[in-house]
């Protein structure tokens, strides 16, 4: 595992046009930022678009990432994961994994174990997520990890569309309060 | 949006960063996050919160065509004809060489004029160049074996924020940065004590970078800003 300081200088010496440093960082960071765009988009093709997109963002905007944006892992991680958000939203498509991808999604289960990553930040934010309701907590989850609206919650947790907003908007209020103790 | 409350900022940051909030409302609220710092803030604290979630999630190898693709969307004339870039870099890389040694010799040059006659040349001194990517000398540094000190002179420093500072930290072998000092920005020049440890990490990696800070220097003791220069030093 590439340590945080070492992915800190690596965004240094791309945000100079160090092109060895972005190899190194497409290197250390594709397999993690692709296996993200392919649960948010369940397609291959388009997963490899937003891969290539987000790279490219993050040659041109290297120099943008602060500490307030997180670990630079995770700012990187976050230019992928609006990348995708504008492809779902623009594409309208309902999310259909093709076998060969849940295949690929089901093998990668075994690498999630052992990117350990900030984990006082993982652990508050897991025992904020326990605090508030299952209902609340389902929504935020699944629109976190597939890019959900409300409405294809609404679809999908069986529940009328104002309640949906207000479950996704209350529990991010009350995780709020929680993570901010 | 005029006349947004924290309540409201704080429902629609957090809205955005899940994803929910689309369409226009989005858009509208990414102009709003670009005037306005609380905004941007409140935007950071859940790009900050929810990214264990995505740091955890499956690492998947992507197909080795997308860096091909990639490399010729950023750099489409090095990508596609081998041979003539081969000779223009060669020649960017000869002509870059040179002027860096020629801003080397002209700074030692420099240096030793500075020397003051009672002090003779220590015998272990190394120096190092910072320079912009135009190969402008921009700092240089001097470090010297003997009294386990670092020199540091700006000679065209860049300007900063006036919240900011630059930072060098020296990159020893194995594990994280370490710092070495606030580097200076005016036309002076900062001495600064090492460590025997440091100084040994120092010069067996001689590697140095430079990262954009708070002022007075990062807070955790880490690089926390970008690293907006690297050198090496040199023993004379």
């Amino acid at each position: 595992m590439i340590e945080e300081a070492e992915l800190v200088m690596l965004l240094g010496r791309v945000a100079c046009g160090d092109q060895n440093a972005f190899s190194r960082l497409y290197e250390t960071m594709s397999p993690r930022i692709y296996g993200l765009c392919m649960r948010l988009l369940g397609r291959r093709d388009l997963a490899e678009d937003v891969l290539q997109d987000a790279f490219v963002r993050i040659w041109h905007h290297a120099g943008e990432y602060h500490a307030e944006r997180g670990t630079p892992a995770g700012w990187m991680l976050t230019v992928a994961r609006y990348r995708a958000l504008d492809v779902l939203r623009r594409r309208r498509f309902e999310l259909s994994l093709d076998h060969d991808s849940l295949t690929e999604l089901a093998d990668a289960r075994l690498q999630a174990a052992d990117a350990a990553t900030d984990d006082t930040t993982f652990l508050a934010l897991q025992g904020c997520l326990e605090e508030i309701s299952p209902q609340q907590r389902d929504s935020i989850l699944q629109a976190f990890y597939h890019g959900q609206t409300h409405e294809q919650l609404a679809t999908r947790m069986q529940a009328p569309l104002g309640t949906v907003k207000s479950w996704v908007r209350r529990g991010l209020s009350s995780l709020k309060r929680c993570l901010e103790q | 949006m005029k006349t947004l409350n924290d309540a409201g900022v704080e429902a629609l940051a957090a809205q955005y960063v899940l994803g929910v909030l689309k369409g226009p409302a989005r858009k509208r609220f990414e102009r709003e996050m670009m005037r306005h710092w609380r905004i941007r803030q409140e935007v950071w604290f859940w790009e900050r919160q929810l990214q264990p979630l995505a740091e955890r999630g499956p690492a998947i190898t992507p197909p080795p065509q997308v860096w091909s693709q990639l490399t010729q969307r950023l750099w489409p004339s090095t990508a596609r004809t081998a041979p003539p870039v081969w000779r223009h870099w060669l020649w960017q890389g000869w002509s870059l060489s040179a002027t860096a040694a020629t801003a080397l010799l002209a700074t030692v040059l420099w240096w030793q004029s500075t020397l003051s006659p009672t002090a003779t040349i220590p015998q272990e001194q190394w120096l190092a160049i910072v320079q912009s990517p135009q190969a402008e000398p921009l700092w240089v540094v001097d470090a010297d074996a003997r009294a386990t000190q670092v020199r540091l002179k700006s000679i065209a420093a860049p300007a900063v924020d006036a919240q900011k500072d630059f930072e060098l930290w020296l990159l020893p072998r194995q594990g994280a940065p370490q710092s070495i000092g606030i580097l200076p920005t005016g036309q002076v020049e900062v001495t600064l004590r090492l460590s025997a440890a440091q100084f040994a990490a120092l010069l067996q990696n001689q590697s140095l970078a430079i990262s954009i800070e708070p002022k007075g220097g990062s807070p955790t003791g880490l690089p926390t800003g970008p690293v907006v220069y690297q050198t090496k030093l040199l023993k004379i």
